[in-house]
């Protein structure tokens, strides 16, 4: 079946507030967004939504950032993902060279967020379809 | 005698004729009768007696016969008479004067004619009948004499009657002859007048008819001196008449009394004498004539004539007045004895021994005398009596004196005059028991030695022994126990006492007193008493007086020694309270303070700003001297250490310990103020002051260097924590640019969503304060500040340690677990200092899980209450745990097991939980992890922590 893809995003971050503003900021943008609280959250959710992207932040509670890509990629799922970090220190260089994934340092410029979600998305060819 | 009708009358007539008659026979009968009536009605007018009497006045015979006469004369009353006494005296006065007489008899008596006269003397009726002619012719006269010759009835004539007295020579001779048997002669002595004469005849014829042997001696009308010479060579065997010597041969006057008087003094023999008024003036006795009689017989005739008999017709009688009667000292004097006397003879003037003459008056002298001895003997006796019983009194009174002065002194010792007044009273009971030594004597050590407690002497005695040994006195000790022992005598010690007696000798006792002194039936003293010059009995009474002063002296002797030994005990507490570091007080249940230290160590100022305004001595108010350092405002500490008093003295709370602070001293002080409850019945409190000045300077400069080194420790900690440091802040800081740039986009975008601009714009203002708190408290934790007491909630600080170090531990991919107590009760203290430690602990605890492998890191963190009433804050981690070696110097400065660090934050962790009341300890776990508790009092209402 042909299902329109939205470009969903999905922001799996477990600090509320930051959440809550970069669904705005996304939604802001015009893009639509959904957020997890955590790793495991979206995992449940991964079938039903779909997202094309994800914002990722690398220190989570229980699953971190890196462990979920590592099971995404486990599982043949590949999703874009764009890292974003509070901390100083920067997500190991092995993630990033592997994953070819962008990590944003907070607080980041929207500019830079909707770059990096448009080069991840823009790299993945356009009918995913997958087996439908 | 009529008969009939009127017979009636005519016995009325016949009574009144009968009464006529008996009327009429009387008056005839009774006429002389009542003529005599009459007569002597008429004869009541008084008669007169005149009594001529011959001699005069004063001759004893004379006075003795006019006596005789005028007591009969008087004794009938039925006659009132006047009686006249004329004496002829004719012997003194010459016959001129006779004759002359009668003429002036009459011109005398012319007015006074007398009814009777008496006339005494032969001589006197001579005179009267020779001039009766014209003198008193018819005045009856009636005569006494001895004369015989007198009796010439011519010459006596009509109305002279008399007596004659004759003297009984025969009777008196007989009689003189009866008593002197062999007397050969008998001298007669008398005057030379013929009346003399004529009795001298009289009495030779008498002396002639007796025994024809006797001799007769003629010595009348002799001259007195012929008289004197006669019988003072009168040979023996020779008795003495005499008669009345009026004139004596040479013509000489004489009172016959007197001339006898005078002969009788020379006489070598008896004189016997014939009238009576002459005994005693040297006769010796015989049959006497009594002249008194004679005048009393004369008187009596004289009066049957005033009566009424004719003088005529009483016939001229003969009479012997004479008595046998005997000069008792002339019996006396010629040696004859009274049983010789013939029976009814008279002694006279016997010697009235004065025990005769006085007999009463000598009776009542000597009753009077006899009493009055024997009311003096008996005062005497009574007297004596007293004096012993005064003198006994005297003694007691004495000796009961000297008990009150002892007893009173005694009583009322100062212990430091004890010496001086024990010696005193030792004197004075010694020398009122008249001994030379006295001595109280103790004894010492169990072993019964005694020792001279206290001793006087007398002077130049040997003092007593010091000590001796209860061994030598084996019987005098046994004697002690029952009582008070005398010894008057050694040898009065029985035999077996052999070893007391030789001691006592040594020590130069005669007589010994001893008087156990006994408190609560234990001897704890003995008092001695000896004599040392000699033996003499004890006084009575001894032994009880002995008992008494005893008892006094053991009241004494106990009562000193509890008070020394209060002493010792004061003495020990002062020295004990002297010698602490601290000054204490010691406060009744009132707060009046009842013991001090000797000197505070408080400095007691004068303008109110020490700890103390008033010196605290003994009786003062300690809870006073605090309320007025509150009220003056000085120092707010004041007033939870006047609470904190009052509390334990009213025994809400056993003990109260504060910290005072007095800042106006320069430099600062602090006294630890230890109050505690005093376990006795009356309640109070000690309170111990101590200066911890120093400990607490000590303690604020420990403090600031841990203030500084826990700042260094907090920056370092918050160095190793940038991490989550920027992770708290960028998270916040993210959500605000992201919010910001929606809200631009919203706001410019072609919906215009002002709804979805309102959120982020509220979202941005709680991002920035969320993000100022990690600032601040970034601020604060980087804060060098000083300690801050608050109440203090371990779960929050947890929690917030554990937000701050929540992305660390993700990083490292630990697992923090926080359990909390819920309800944890509040802790006092600085919650910088207390967030500091968790801070370490917990650091500590990720850093030693992050070494485990992966799936076994993890961190338990817990909050409870712990058994004493604490909280407990454990922090376990899943590390390797402390070795045996190291778990002792974990929180030692500058011990570290990792490579980077200071390995100051587990020390200075401690050192701010001691800070706080806790403790901090580490211990590994059954796991093999390591456990660190920290244990912190919990914040108690009402308790003190004062700290500066």
């Amino acid at each position: 079946m042909p299902s329109i893809v939205r470009r969903l995003v999905g922001v799996v971050e477990d600090d509320e507030s930051v959440r809550q503003s970069l669904l705005r900021l996304l939604r802001s943008s015009g893009r639509a967004a959904m957020a997890y609280a955590s790793a495991e959250e979206f995992l449940l959710c991964l079938q039903r939504d779909k997202p094309c992207c994800l914002v990722l932040d690398i220190h989570l509670r229980g699953m971190s950032g890196v462990d979920l890509l590592e099971k995404l990629a486990r599982e043949n799922v590949s999703i874009p993902v764009v890292f974003i970090t509070a901390n100083g220190e920067e997500a190991p260089e092995g993630v990033l060279r592997q994953s070819g994934a962008t990590c944003l340092r907070k607080p980041f410029d929207e500019t830079s967020l909707i770059q990096a979600i448009d080069a991840a998305i823009g790299e993945l060819p356009a009918a995913s379809a997958g087996p439908a | 005698m009529s008969v009939g009708g009127e017979g009636e009358a005519a016995r009325l007539h016949h009574s009144a004729f009968c009464l006529s008659l008996s009327t009429a026979r009387f008056f005839l009968l009774g006429l002389p009768g009542l003529l005599c009536v009459s007569v002597c009605a008429t004869s009541r007018a008084p008669k007169s007696v005149l009594l001529l009497v011959a001699g005069q006045m004063g001759i004893p015979e004379v006075d003795a016969a006019v006596a005789g006469a005028r007591s009969i004369l008087q004794s009938d009353t039925s006659i009132s008479l006047t009686i006249y006494t004329e004496y002829l005296d004719e012997d003194r006065f010459g016959p001129d004067y006779l004759k002359s007489l009668p003429d002036w008899y009459r011109e005398k008596y012319e007015e006074h004619k007398p009814d009777l006269i008496i006339a005494g003397g032969a001589s006197a009726l001579d005179f009267l009948l020779r001039s009766r002619h014209n003198l008193w012719p018819n005045v009856p006269v009636v005569f006494s004499a001895a004369d015989e010759r007198i009796l010439r009835p011519a010459l006596l004539g009509k109305q002279v009657t008399g007596i004659l007295f004759g003297r009984d020579i025969k009777r008196s001779l007989e009689q003189a002859l009866r008593l002197l048997p062999d007397t050969e002669r008998v001298a007669l002595i008398g005057g030379a007048t013929p009346e003399d004469r004529f009795g001298r005849d009289i009495f030779r014829r008498e002396v002639g008819r007796l025994v024809n042997r006797l001799t007769f001696l003629d010595l009348t009308g002799l001259p007195m001196d012929a008289l004197k010479n006669w019988v003072t060579s009168l040979p023996k065997r020779t008795i003495v008449f005499y008669l009345p010597i009026y004139v004596d041969g040479a013509g000489q006057v004489f009172l016959p009394s007197e001339a006898l008087s005078t002969l009788a003094a020379q006489s070598k023999c008896p004189i016997f004498g014939l009238d009576e008024p002459f005994l005693g003036r040297g006769l010796l006795g015989g049959w006497l004539a009594s002249y008194q009689e004679m005048g009393r017989q004369v008187a009596l005739l004289a009066l049957r004539i005033l009566r009424g008999e004719s003088a005529s017709a009483i016939p001229i009688q003969r009479s012997a007045a004479s008595v046998l009667a005997f000069d008792w000292q002339q019996l006396q004097k010629w040696d004859i004895d009274e049983s010789r006397l013939d029976p009814g003879a008279m002694v006279r003037n016997r010697e009235i021994s004065t025990w005769d003459q006085q007999r009463w008056l000598i009776l009542a002298v000597l009753t009077v005398c006899v009493i009055q001895t024997s009311l003096i003997t008996g005062l005497l006796y009574h007297r004596r009596q007293r004096k012993r019983v005064t003198e006994s009194l005297d003694e007691r009174l004495r000796f009961e004196t000297l008990v009150a002065d002892v007893s009173a002194i005694l009583s009322n010792l100062p212990i430091s005059e004890i010496d001086h007044q024990f010696r005193d009273c030792l004197e004075r009971i010694a020398r009122f028991l008249q001994a030379d030594r006295g001595s109280l004597w103790r004894r010492t050590g169990d072993k019964g030695n005694w020792t001279v407690a206290h001793s006087w002497w007398a002077e130049g005695l040997n003092p007593p022994p010091l000590s001796i040994s209860a061994d030598n006195f084996p019987a005098i000790g046994e004697a002690l126990k029952r009582g008070v022992v005398v010894i008057s005598k050694l040898d009065e010690l029985s035999v077996e006492a052999n070893l007391d007696r030789e001691v006592i000798r040594r020590f130069g006792a005669r007589s010994l007193a001893l008087a156990p002194l006994a408190v609560a039936g234990k001897i704890i003293g003995v008092l001695v008493f000896v004599r040392t010059h000699r033996e003499c009995a004890w006084p009575a009474g001894l032994v009880q007086r002995l008992q008494t002063l005893a008892e006094i002296f053991a009241n004494a002797m106990a009562r000193c020694e509890s008070e020394r030994a209060v002493r010792q005990s004061e003495e020990l507490n002062s020295a004990v309270l002297a010698s602490l570091e601290e000054y204490v007080t010691v406060l009744d249940r009132e707060g009046v303070i009842i013991r001090t230290s000797p000197k505070p160590p408080i400095r007691v100022s004068d303008n109110g700003s020490g700890p103390l305004i008033q010196m605290p001595v003994v009786g003062r108010n300690y809870l006073k001297l605090w309320r007025l350092v509150a009220t003056s405002d000085v120092n707010s500490d004041a007033v939870p250490m006047v609470e904190a008093i009052k509390r334990v003295l009213q025994e809400r709370q056993p003990v109260a310990v504060m910290e005072y602070h007095d800042p106006l001293v320069p430099g600062g002080r602090w006294l630890e103020v230890r109050v505690q409850r005093l376990d006795r019945p009356e309640g109070g409190a000690v309170i111990t002051h101590l200066d911890i000045t120093n400990r607490k300077r000590a303690e604020i400069e420990a403090r600031r260097n841990l203030d500084e080194i826990a700042h260094m420790n907090r920056v370092a900690a918050m160095g190793e924590l940038t991490a989550s440091l920027a992770h708290e802040i960028n998270q916040p800081l993210a959500a605000i640019l992201s919010n910001a740039q929606a809200a631009c986009r919203f706001l410019s975008g072609k919906s215009s969503d002002l709804a979805e601009v309102g959120d982020c714009l509220n979202d941005i203002i709680t991002d920035d304060k969320r993000a100022g708190e990690v600032i601040k408290r970034l601020r604060e934790l980087l804060k060098k500040g000083e300690f801050q007491a608050s109440v203090v909630d371990l779960n929050e600080v947890v929690r917030d340690v554990i937000r701050l170090v929540g992305h660390d531990a993700l990083l490292r991919k630990v697992s923090v677990v926080f359990e909390p107590l819920p309800g944890l009760s509040p802790v006092i203290g600085d919650r910088i200092q207390l967030y500091q430690v968790a801070l370490n602990l917990i650091v500590n605890g990720l850093a030693a899980a992050a070494e485990q492998a992966q799936r076994d890191r993890w961190l338990l963190v817990r909050t409870a209450e712990s058994n004493s009433g604490g909280v407990e804050l454990t922090v376990e981690d899943s590390g390797k745990g402390i070795t045996k070696e190291d778990l002792p110097r974990v929180f030692e400065p500058f011990f570290t097991t990792k490579q980077e660090g200071l390995g100051m934050g587990l020390s200075i962790s401690r050192s701010i939980v001691q800070a706080h009341g806790g403790r901090l300890w580490a211990e590994n776990s059954a796991g093999g992890g390591a456990i660190f508790r920290c244990a912190l009092p919990v914040a108690r209402r009402g308790a003190m922590v004062s700290v500066p």
